[in-house]
């Protein structure tokens, strides 16, 4: 049930916060609980128990950790307890998420070989579960670690995982970031009015601007290698950067819109990433969830950068490999890691020598950068990634002498007006990215303060009212 | 403004917010649709909670087709959305079946389709054995003093190619693919074989009359007036295959202000868009004589697409014929003006009592839809041979 859907915004929605809001300060987190396992059943139904299983195992888990490593003659068997609790998780990762794709490699090799090949039955991805093994990791890991303490009570540590404003595609949320808010949270009608004007700022990136431009980028994707202009390639992945930034940051802003109406303030996701004048800098403004969880749980544990220059470069490389790889079982994700590992890796070992570089040409070679990066990951196939890039870098030409079909080329008046006005937005940042923030909003007017948010209700109305006229799509981060 | 006048206006926002997201679960639970909506599927059923459904995710696909289908004052809100798409950007929504030309043509995609086909484009092989077996139908009916007429159909954007917009069209050049391996090789398989037809799509291209009153700038099909003039056509081919009297149709204009009736199939309704004038403010439809007392009447099945319901409506006015009906689609048979249908059932005796007891039979060959296993050639490969198997 994506957020973008009639169905949550008009019927889950209203029902889940009525009955939210009436019940009494007690029981709210029991309706939230109730509302978040109804929401993820409704997904992935099967997956349920496997959720609410590991959920249990974690919080015993975690409190015989939290035991253990007071005790520095039992501090080594908690050790060991984390890295089993690690394993299991990371095993569930796999089997759900890697398994078809390792199958497939085996059995490629298999078919070269002349062998027999594997039967295998064909394992379904449940929503979220990238999402939920990385909290329920890092629960166990922050706890073993003295960072946090273990949960009171199992139903806040189950909240926890499945609360439902990012259960299925984020933001990755840690353990000490919301076991405050599980047990005392304010709820007041102006934070939940805010978080509904969030909400409609974020349904109207997804509904209005991703949505529309993405008919533009299926387009041109679903051209054939042959076919493929330098300018339809651009066009394509300028499209789909457009698309996959309103898309998933939209996404954030309902979850971060959902937390609050239910008293709840999480982390921002995103922070104006395509006004980012380097990779580095790309990755501290672009789901700042998952990066910071990478350097906490992954860069750092490696080694980080404490054995030395060479070695840090190599762990960078890692976790952007790693990082690739979680975003799905498929070559092109794998690329679409080295690809940015490569250039982050390459800034760290020029360091300061990039200063000369004019800053505006920073800003611009990051952003065709980062745009090329993303044809990885939304080609279906590495060999169209690189027929795409090849085009873009004029390295090849269309051939094909069949014409192009009509929706590659069609560029509906809205998706063009959605593109040129989400790219304005991407990048609008980039005029007072260096200038110091003025009191500039202090000076109107207060009876003008009002303006924004008769905005976000007449975004909410035009988002809900295009949404019931159009196809409903998933969020491109639900498949990760 | 005070910290008192913040207060009031979030508790007013939250209520709008609120209001706005209920408002269409309320209204679907009174029963209040909204603006009514032409050429949509009818609402899907609720489903009905099955454990074993609901753990293979089908019970909540199917639980949120039916919100979304029978979600409340959803009319008014497509109609809304579609009226700022027309109005601000001039075209419909995207995947619509409904595309804007120029100077506000409507075209349906399938015709546009058509349009830029440069493959699946039916084998010159097709044609030939689809013109004989219509040859062969023919003969065979004319020995029985009865006939058959095929009509061929042109499509929207045949007729208003002028009118297709830029970005809807293939640079396949001029003619187009389809004109001469399907429209080009239908005449000239049908000149091969001998068999007597109706170009109305040489009609319509090359009359005097103007283009919008024989095929309407915002309908998909031909004006209720073309319709006139291919039924003229068929009775004049009637009396020269059987060599019986010549129903004569008028076919004079006049223009009525009434909208036809296929209002599924009029794009201009299928916008579903607010405050977009019609091309055409009125339609021309002919003026009929009294019925002639021609008798005995000659009933016709019509077999074809929804061009032949205003063929039927034709046909009906003129009062020059006896019991109509039409096989739709080779799916299920339609008497008129009743309207009852049924499904066509081929070698059963309900099927042969319509099919073969007519005394005109008209063929509907609308070039959009001329393929292999289509609905004419589904037609034609059990009639013929029930033909001959009676003769």
């Amino acid at each position: 049930m994506p957020f973008s859907s009639l169905l949550f915004i008009h019927l889950f929605l209203p029902c889940f916060l009525l009955v939210y809001w009436l019940t009494p300060r007690a029981g709210k987190n029991w309706v939230a609980i109730g509302a978040s396992l109804l929401f993820y059943a409704w997904g992935a139904p099967s997956f349920l128990p496997v959720v609410i299983g590991l959920g249990v195992v974690d919080y015993y888990l975690a409190k015989v950790i939290a035991t253990l490593r007071e005790n520095p003659t039992t501090r080594r068997r908690a050790k060991l307890l984390v890295g089993l609790g690690v394993t299991m998780h990371l095993s569930v990762l796999a089997y759900f998420k890697y398994s078809n794709f390792f199958v497939e490699q085996v059995n490629e090799l298999l078919a070269f070989l002349g062998t027999g090949l594997l039967s295998w039955t064909k394992v379904v991805l449940p929503i979220g579960v990238s999402f939920i093994t990385f909290e329920e990791i890092t629960y166990l890991c922050d706890v073993y670690r003295g960072d946090s303490r273990p949960a009171r009570r199992l139903s806040q540590y189950l909240l926890f995982l499945t609360l439902f404003p990012h259960s299925i595609a984020g933001p990755i949320f840690r353990w000490k970031d919301l076991e405050a808010q599980l047990a005392e949270r304010q709820h007041s009608i102006a934070l939940a009015c805010s978080g509904f004007e969030r909400f409609a700022l974020g349904l109207a990136k997804k509904v209005l601007v991703a949505d529309s431009v993405g008919i533009i980028a299926d387009g041109v994707f679903g051209l054939k290698g042959a076919q493929m202009t330098a300018s339809l390639a651009w066009l394509g992945a300028v499209a789909y950067a457009v698309q996959i930034y309103f898309d998933f940051s939209g996404y954030s802003d309902m979850a971060i819109g959902l937390g609050r109406m239910i008293g709840f303030r999480f982390k921002e996701n995103f922070d104006q990433p395509y006004i980012s004048a380097s990779f580095t800098e790309f990755w501290t403004r672009w789901h700042i969830s998952l990066s910071t969880w990478l350097r906490d749980y992954l860069y750092i544990p490696l080694g980080g950068n404490r054995k030395g220059r060479r070695r840090a470069l190599v762990n960078l490389m890692i976790v952007f490999l790693l990082s690739g790889l979680w975003h799905g079982a498929a070559w092109t994700f794998v690329l679409w890691g080295a690809y940015h590992g490569s250039f982050v890796t390459l800034e760290r070992l020029l360091a300061h020598r990039r200063d000369f570089i004019p800053r505006i040409a920073q800003h611009a070679s990051t952003l065709a950068l980062v745009v090329i990066g993303w044809v990885f990951f939304r080609a279906g196939t590495a060999r169209q990634a690189f027929d795409m890039i090849g085009a873009m870098l004029g390295l090849t030409s269309a051939t094909s002498t069949e014409p192009l079909p009509v929706d590659a080329v069609l560029l509906p008046r809205f998706a063009v007006f959605a593109l040129v006005v989400g790219s304005a937005i991407c990048l609008a940042p980039i005029v007072t990215k260096y200038r110091e923030r003025g009191p500039s909003w202090s000076r109107i007017p207060r009876a003008f303060h009002a303006l924004p948010r008769v905005g976000y209700l007449l975004l909410f109305t035009a988002s809900a009212i295009h949404l019931t006229n159009m196809r409903i799509t998933p969020l491109i981060y639900f498949k990760f | 403004m005070t910290d008192r006048h913040e207060k009031f206006l979030d508790g007013a926002v939250l209520c709008a917010y609120l209001a706005l997201a209920t408002m269409p679960g309320i209204a679907m639970l009174s029963g209040i649709r909204g603006q009514v909506l032409h050429g949509v599927l009818p609402p899907t059923p609720r489903p009905e909670l099955e454990f074993a459904r609901v753990l293979t995710e089908e019970y909540q696909l199917e639980f949120g087709a039916w919100v979304e289908s029978n979600l409340g004052i959803k009319g008014t809100s497509i109609a809304t959305d579609n009226t700022i798409l027309y109005h601000a950007f001039g075209e419909t929504k995207p995947g619509a079946p409904v595309r804007i030309g120029e100077d506000g043509v409507l075209f349906l995609d399938q015709d546009l389709d058509y349009f830029n086909r440069y493959e699946f484009i039916p084998k010159p092989a097709f044609i030939r054995a689809t013109a004989a077996r219509i040859a062969k139908a023919q003969r065979l009916l004319a020995k029985r003093g009865k006939a058959l007429v095929p009509i061929i159909v042109p499509g929207k954007a045949t007729v208003w190619r002028d009118k297709v917009p830029a970005v809807w069209k293939l640079p396949l050049g001029e003619p187009r693919p389809t004109d001469t391996l399907v429209y080009e090789q239908l005449v000239g398989a049908l000149d091969h074989y001998g068999a007597r037809y109706v170009d109305m799509r040489e009609t319509i291209t090359t009359s005097s009359t103007a283009r919008a009153l024989l095929f309407g700038a915002d309908a998909r099909h031909w004006s209720e007036y073309a319709a006139c003039l291919a039924m003229d056509d068929v009775a004049s081919l009637y009396a020269e295959l059987t060599g019986k009297p010549r129903p004569e149709h008028a076919s004079e204009l006049e223009m009525v202000s009434a909208v036809p009736g296929s209002d599924d199939f009029d794009l201009w309704r299928m916008l579903n868009a607010n405050f977009v004038a019609r091309a055409a403010p009125s339609t021309p439809a002919a003026r009929h004589a009294p019925p002639s007392t021609l008798a005995p009447r000659p009933t016709i099945l019509f077999v074809g697409t929804s061009f032949c319901w205003s063929l039927l409506r034709e046909a009906d006015a003129s009062g020059l014929y006896g019991t109509l009906h039409l096989n739709y689609y080779n799916s299920t048979f339609e008497t008129w003006p009743v309207r009852g249908h049924k499904p066509v059932e081929p070698d059963t005796e309900a099927w042969r009592e319509i099919v073969l007891g007519k005394d005109l039979y008209v063929l509907d060959l609308f070039e959009v839809f001329l393929c292999a296993d289509g609905y004419l050639d589904l037609f034609l490969r059990d009639f013929v041979p029930e033909l001959e198997r009676t003769r």
